[in-house]
């Protein structure tokens, strides 16, 4: 480690070099002068206002300049490349855009494309300072009973964090192509998905273990150690992760399936690592719930083995209204609503007799529970029409209240 | 000149790219911080920063550097490769005193010598080619070709690269020396060179078709597969010593490489040199020549020799201790060979597509893909070509 420190300290002795002064200074002039010199040169010439252009232009002929004189000048060169390299991530951006959703889009920026291009810049400033190859052999230090090299640790975490963020498009299109051959459901998909994506990471650890070339049997001593302290520190993330996994295999909360949560259907966006995030509709909410509820409690759901739910309204009838006319009413008002499935068919019943009116439940079948609230809806409106159209009255309590004058009598 | 020197100074090392490991580069590290060390004593506010870098690839890498100002003060290379760099401007020439070049070894000095009368580099140090073996398997090194096929033959596992300028040691003793040379030089192929180069290829089959020879792509191979004791012999750089001897210990085992009827080996001593950068700051250029002017003094060639460095010294005053050390005997051996068959320019005079070629075309051979007639053709075409570079 001290050897690489000192390597990074190493560096600034190029500082000894005029030329190597200059170009430094003038990165630093440009970058951090170029707002007010824009903002003055922008009154004669508007683009000179936006960075975008001040900035490569700067560098493009302080470049040109240099060079011209003789002068090293790599150094300026570098600079520019690197900042239209940083531009460019914007027409990959608008390239990408075009077949990825926004979300998706953002995460594969902020997640993948970014720290990429990051990378490759740190890499390339390195590379004309030091040799990385180089680098790369420099011991950080013995871990495990075996001498691991600056490189191979880099490579190993860069590999990790490839895969923990990167492998999702890839395993969902395996997902998507089993699907197709086999004919699994959307949610099995999706769990199948999380699982290639698990997978491919945990190969990936081990690999990484392996590459930087730690002692096997070091690492499963030390694993049995943890695993102890695990179960006692953090017992509850374990848990977490434990019944994500038990949850995926059994497939009760995979993303995509609907449960009823406080009374509100949620479809279940995502089951992560600690815990699942729901999507509430009623106000567009999302829940995130630790994977150990699920495991441990009572849980309710529509799209176990079909995504079918049954549903139902309840109206009520003044009783001079033949009860088999109202009922024959009702279940031709759900059939002519386009959402109600045909088949099981939409089914009247008389419920009981009230005060006042007779009460009667149309109970109906839908393909999407988290529809139920807007069918549910529709179906009441249309069944006020069509109870009007034949005068079937919807009673209501009425109170008669009598003023008594005066003391009773008896 | 009395103001101490102070500041860092960037060494670039050149290496080969399949020799680039942790432990060559632990070797680099080391050697530099010896030398550091006793510079220090002069100097005590010099650091040396030192970089490894593929010799190969180091025209480019400096063609890089040398634009952004931040090539290496110093570059330890061959003398071939610091005089390719010269030829493109990619380094500083310098030139020293005749007082301290009248102490190096006049033939180093004559290499890196241009027609200003300027240097290339300095020469630091001489890496011969030597024999290399197990003695738990090889009671003692064969001294004749005859002898190699014949312990091989008993079951010593030899080894053999098929890289160029480590296979020059064998056209020596089998007398195709003086064929490749003249052939190098321009001079049209005659039915006497056909004669000894034939007889070298047919020497190499024959090695081949031996059970117990193996022929590897480069020395790297043949080190690792010593190393690990797939093989008992092999031709070894004397600088790669140090390693097997970490491995191998007292077990390592160093002589001359095996003659033959026609003479003694031929193997190509390494010449390695100090070049210039063309970046230096002043101060970092007087830093660069004080340390290259103490690099070659006696007190430093002594300290390199005597502290296992495996490497000869240039200083014409320093006597390599030849009666207290075989290995350094093997040395001295290994490169007084060299002069005699005047191989010291054939790694100069050959580009690095004509070495590759080479090579291509002796692992074709070897693999029956070349008929040995078509060998000779192709070798005698190579050889014959101009100059890529």
């Amino acid at each position: 480690m001290n050897l690489l420190l000192l390597e990074i300290v190493g560096w600034f002795g190029y500082l000894q070099r005029i030329e190597v002064r200059v170009q430094v200074i003038l990165l630093l002039l440009v970058f951090l002068g170029q707002g007010p010199l824009g903002r003055r040169l922008a009154r004669r010439f508007p683009p000179a206002g936006r960075p975008k252009v001040m900035i490569p232009s700067l560098l493009g002929l302080l470049s040109l300049a240099l060079g011209l004189g003789g002068q090293p000048y790599g150094l300026l060169l570098l600079g520019l490349l690197l900042y239209l390299g940083w531009l460019g991530l914007g027409g990959v951006r608008l390239l990408l855009g075009r077949f990825i959703q926004p979300q998706q889009m953002q995460l594969l920026e902020t997640r993948l494309i970014r720290p990429a291009y990051l990378l490759v810049a740190v890499l390339l400033v390195i590379r004309v300072f030091d040799n990385p190859q180089d680098l790369a052999l420099i011991p950080i230090g013995e871990w495990f009973g075996s001498e691991v090299t600056l490189g191979s640790f880099l490579l190993a975490v860069v590999i990790l964090y490839v895969l923990a963020m990167g492998t999702g498009p890839p395993a969902q299109g395996m997902a998507w192509l089993v699907q197709r051959s086999v004919g699994i459901s959307n949610g099995s998909r999706r769990a199948l998905a999380l699982m290639i994506r698990y997978a491919a990471v945990a190969f990936g650890i081990v690999w990484a273990l392996d590459h930087v070339g730690f002692n096997r049997t070091a690492i499963l001593a030390v694993a049995g150690g943890l695993s102890v302290g695990l179960g006692f520190g953090i017992k509850e993330v374990f848990s977490n992760f434990v019944s994500g996994l038990w949850l995926l295999f059994e497939g009760s909360v995979r993303p995509g399936e609907v449960l009823f949560i406080d009374g509100d259907p949620c479809e279940v966006r995502s089951l992560g690592l600690r815990a699942a995030v729901l999507w509430r509709d009623r106000d567009n909410a999302e829940l995130v719930i630790p994977n150990q509820t699920f495991f441990t409690s009572t849980t309710v759901t529509y799209t176990g083995s079909d995504t079918l739910r049954r549903s139902q309204v309840l109206v009520s009838a003044a009783y001079h209204h033949d009860p088999e006319e109202v009922i024959a009413l009702l279940e031709a008002t759900a059939r002519s609503q386009k959402r109600i499935l045909p088949n099981p068919a939409p089914k009247g019943l008389l419920l009981r007799y009230g005060d006042s009116s007779i009460d009667y439940a149309l109970r109906f079948w839908i393909a999407n529970p988290m529809d139920n609230v807007s069918i549910c809806s529709e179906v009441q409106a249309g069944i006020w029409r069509a109870f009007r159209d034949r005068d079937i009255e919807i009673p209501f309590p009425q109170q008669v209240q009598y003023r008594v004058e005066g003391p009773p009598k008896s | 000149m009395l103001r101490p020197l102070e500041g860092t100074l960037y060494i670039a090392v050149g290496v080969s790219q399949e020799a680039l490991d942790t432990e060559l580069q632990k070797e680099v590290r080391e050697r530099t911080a010896l030398l550091q060390a006793s510079f220090r004593t002069l100097q005590p506010r010099v650091r040396l920063q030192v970089e490894t870098f593929n010799e190969e690839r180091l025209r480019n890498e400096l063609l890089v550097r040398n634009r952004t100002g931040l090539s290496p003060d110093l570059l330890l290379v061959n003398e071939s490769t610091a005089q390719e760099l010269a030829r493109e401007r990619l380094i500083s020439t310098v030139s020293f005193p005749a007082t301290v070049l009248d102490q190096l070894d006049a033939g180093s000095v004559r290499r890196v010598r241009r027609s200003d009368g300027t240097l290339t580099g300095l020469p630091l140090e001489l890496q011969p080619l030597v024999a290399c073996f197990d003695r738990r398997s090889v009671k003692r090194s064969p001294a004749t070709l005859s002898e190699l096929l014949a312990f091989s033959a008993k079951g010593m596992e030899v080894g053999l690269s098929l890289d160029a300028v480590s296979l020059v040691w064998t056209l020596g003793p089998l007398g195709a020396i003086d064929a490749v040379g003249n052939l190098l030089a321009g001079a049209p192929a005659t039915p006497a060179m056909r004669t000894s180069l034939n007889g070298w290829l047919q020497w190499l089959r024959a090695a081949d078709l031996q059970q117990h020879v193996t022929v590897y792509p480069t020395e790297t191979e043949l080190l690792k597969e010593l190393m690990v004791g797939t093989l008992d012999w092999i031709p070894c750089r004397s600088i790669n010593i140090t390693r097997l001897r970490s491995r191998l210990g007292r077990n390592l085992g160093v002589s001359p490489l095996p003659s033959g009827p026609f003479g003694a080996a031929s193997p190509i001593t390494r010449e390695r040199v100090l070049a210039f950068g063309v970046n230096s700051s002043p101060d970092q250029r007087q830093l660069a020549l004080a340390l290259a002017r103490f690099a070659i003094s006696p007190l430093h060639q002594r300290d390199m020799v005597l502290r296992n460095q495996y490497v000869l010294p240039v200083n014409r005053n320093v006597a390599p201790p030849v009666s207290s050390s075989s290995v350094v005997a093997a040395m001295v051996e290994g490169r007084q060979q060299s002069i005699q068959s005047s191989t010291l320019r054939l790694e100069g005079k050959t580009s690095k597509s004509q070495r590759d070629a080479w090579q291509a075309l002796l692992t074709r051979f070897l693999f029956d893909d070349l008929s040995q007639q078509d060998a000779l053709k192709g070798l005698i075409q190579l050889l014959g070509s101009e100059r890529s570079r």
